[in-house]
């Protein structure tokens, strides 16, 4: 495998067979699908059968996918899917969004604040992932995508299949409950 | 004259929250933009919540990754050994 060819020469290789060059392309974006998928709500053991079969979707559908795209948007489409797929499976009763995100926080056990708390490298984006899970599904995804992932919002609203209006009305209701949940922790980031 | 500036902060005040994140993100028009800096000078509560929306996108940007997982190295590996299967009929 060469590990300096561009993702171009790659995706064109991949699609004339060559399953070294779709490796190479599995083994640039695994890392960040299966984070991906874990930030959906998928279970380590989840994430890693999905993550498995994103990529071999992706190998069956290459024809399809149009090169004006980002590959990794595409991917991301296709983990989107899965992941929805998975989670449907699920007998667990799922989050529903609140129709106001600030009303009824459930507020994570805020640190004792000092000096001791400011010094812990990473509190705040630690406790901000914990509180990811916390949020409604739509809502948590829309924010992994455009804030975690760092799609833009027209490629994250594709990615979910959604318009941009009714992506952006998600990511921000997904913000806000967040930024209700962390409000102990907001005085210590701000400094 | 002060009738009409509390018309407008109230109008303001119901406007700005939902709009937020487009500001943060530069989505909004040139005119709402302005509108929502002139709103951030003239109210506390607003400014304070846009801060910490703030605080809270730039903490996602550097969210650390989840624990454990298998590595690029073996999910490449088990995907390269199923490429040769058959789709499913």
């Amino acid at each position: 495998m060469n590990g300096t060819s561009s993702e171009p020469e790659l995706i064109r290789r991949a699609r004339d067979g060559d399953q070294d060059a779709f490796a190479e392309l599995v083994m640039r974006h695994a890392d960040r699908v299966y984070a991906m998928l874990r930030r959906f709500g998928l279970d380590a053991d989840a994430a890693d059968e999905v993550a498995q079969e994103v990529f071999v979707r992706a190998w069956r559908g290459l024809d399809r996918f149009q090169e004006r795209a980002q590959f990794s948007t595409w991917l991301y489409r296709i983990a989107f899917n899965e992941a929805q797929r998975r989670l449907a499976r699920r007998t667990l009763p799922r989050a529903e969004p609140t129709p106001d995100a600030e009303t009824d926080p459930v507020v994570p056990e805020s640190p004792q604040a000092g000096p001791e708390a400011r010094a812990l490298a990473g509190e705040f984006e630690r406790t901000l992932g914990d509180a990811l899970d916390m949020l409604p599904e739509e809502w948590r995804t829309a924010v992994v995508l455009r804030d975690v992932e760092g799609l833009s919002t027209r490629d994250a609203a594709e990615v979910t299949g959604v318009g941009e209006a009714a992506f952006k009305s998600r990511l921000h209701r997904g913000r806000m409950q967040l930024r209700a949940l962390l409000e102990p922790y907001l005085g210590l980031e701000e400094g | 004259m002060r009738l009409l500036y509390r018309v407008r902060f109230r109008r303001d005040h119901g406007w700005a929250p939902g709009r937020m994140s487009e500001y943060l993100d530069g989505e909004l028009p040139p005119r709402a933009g302005s509108r929502m800096d002139r709103h951030m000078r003239d109210c506390p509560e607003c400014d304070r919540l846009l801060t910490g929306l703030r605080a809270v996108v730039g903490g996602l940007a550097r969210v650390p990754a989840p624990d454990g997982g298998p590595g690029a190295v073996r999910i490449a590996a088990v995907v390269r050994g199923r490429l040769s299967e058959p789709p499913p009929s």
